[in-house]
């Protein structure tokens, strides 16, 4: 598993609605943050809730989360996997999203947390 | 590493945990319903949820939810008395105030107790969060139809009309809160809607009618000019529903005017001496009769 630390690059995206627009940071157990945007984040249908919930909970207002149970190696796998599935959303082109056996379990426990 | 759902060994230690985590999200609902929710943590309340229901009680989480909910409807409800003998205006705006916290809060604890909603609630073939909002708004606040909150309500929706036909002046803040009302009652559901306001009105429209006519036909008046009156009556009454109610209603009150106006005096009309509907078709000002046969 290669590239701890900061990871993907900021893609700027059209004005097209005020909620999907802006980046969020997701920290990780050891503290590492990764600064995705919001549409990647809203894959997940935990985050999605998260940041559009009505009443405003402290993490829409600070537009961070702390994951303290989710490993670094892992929270990259899961933005990693974010985009990938914007990318392939529409369908047209199909490819497979590579997944180490060693971290399945762990991916696999996350995926059902976040709901994605 | 996420916690792996595991038989619980040490059962009181597990037990306490539970009630602490249970009391966490008890206590979260209650600053949602006080409106305070910005120094919570969504992650913190959707792990706990996760993690009532991943040690496998997802069932005493249901429990707690729906009592919660019915708690503070309840704490709604009990604020509204004080607000019962204000003016229909004040007290409509008080309910749908009330209302919308309430709907707030239903969709962020259902946003919080997600993994339940997807988990346990799927699997068992429970009414999910939204459903428990309803159904504790309509046990709380119209319970019976003869505690003094529904009471009330029914009074200040039925008052608008009432007041208008009587031809009294109607505080024009009333109609947006009237209509709101009553897209409330629908949202909790087409029979609490026609029960609690729909029937009332249309009894009351026709009480109404009944005795118009009978005044009407005891004055000396043409069947062209009464036709008028009951045209110039269905446009008020059709204003009034697209204003204030659902416009589905529309059809029904119409239909009601027509009635008691119209079919119920059909053989007094045609025969009126002079100004009949026989004599109108022969004289050819059979407009006005026309127009209102219309309607049907």
């Amino acid at each position: 598993m290669t590239g701890k630390g900061e990871a993907a690059a900021q893609h700027r995206e059209e004005e097209e609605d005020g909620e999907m627009v802006g980046v969020v940071k997701l920290i990780s157990a050891e503290g590492f943050e990764f600064v995705i945007d919001k549409k990647a984040a809203m894959v997940s249908n935990t985050l999605r809730n998260m940041l559009t919930s009505p009443g405003g909970f402290a993490e829409s207002r600070d537009n961070e989360v702390r994951f303290p149970e989710i490993s670094t190696a892992i929270l990259e796998k899961i933005c990693q996997y974010f985009y990938w599935s914007l990318h392939y959303a529409s369908g047209k082109e199909t490819a497979e999203f590579p997944i180490e056996p060693e971290i399945t379990l762990e991916l696999m426990m996350a995926a059902n947390y976040l709901d994605t | 590493m996420l916690p792996i759902p595991a038989p619980a060994t040490d059962h009181s230690r597990h037990r306490s945990e539970i009630s602490r985590t249970l009391l966490t999200l008890s206590s979260a609902f209650s600053d949602f319903y006080a409106g305070n929710a910005e120094h919570l943590s969504y992650y913190t309340l959707y792990s706990c949820a996760y993690n009532v229901v991943a040690a496998d009680h997802g069932e005493v989480l249901y429990t707690q939810v729906a009592t919660n909910i019915a708690t503070e409807v309840e704490k709604l409800a009990a604020s509204l008395y004080s607000a019962a003998s204000a003016s229909d205006a004040e007290f409509l705006r008080e309910l749908l105030g009330s209302w919308k916290k309430h709907c707030n809060a239903i969709s962020m604890i259902n946003d919080v107790v997600m993994y339940m909603d997807r988990t346990f609630i799927q699997k068992r073939g429970k009414a999910r969060v939204p459903e428990l909002g309803l159904r504790a708004w309509r046990e709380g606040m119209l319970d019976g139809l003869d505690g003094e909150v529904p009471l009330r309500l029914q009074a200040a929706l039925l008052g608008v009309a009432g007041r208008e036909r009587a031809g009294e002046a109607v505080d024009v803040a009333l109609y947006d809160l009237t209509a709101s009302a009553t897209k409330m009652l629908l949202e909790l559901g087409d029979s609490v809607y026609q029960e609690f306001f729909e029937t009332p009105f249309l009894d009351e429209t026709r009480w109404f009618y009944a005795r118009e006519s009978a005044r009407l036909l005891a004055l000396p008046c043409t069947c062209g000019e009464y036709l008028r009156t009951v045209e110039s009556m269905i446009d008020a009454e059709m204003a009034r529903v697209s204003r204030c109610f659902d416009a589905r209603m529309e059809e029904k009150v119409v239909a009601v005017v027509l009635t008691e106006m119209v079919e119920k005096n059909v053989a007094r009309l045609v025969g009126m001496e002079g100004s009949g509907l026989a004599s109108m078709l022969v004289d050819g000002s059979y407009s006005a009769a026309f127009r209102t046969a219309c309607r049907r």
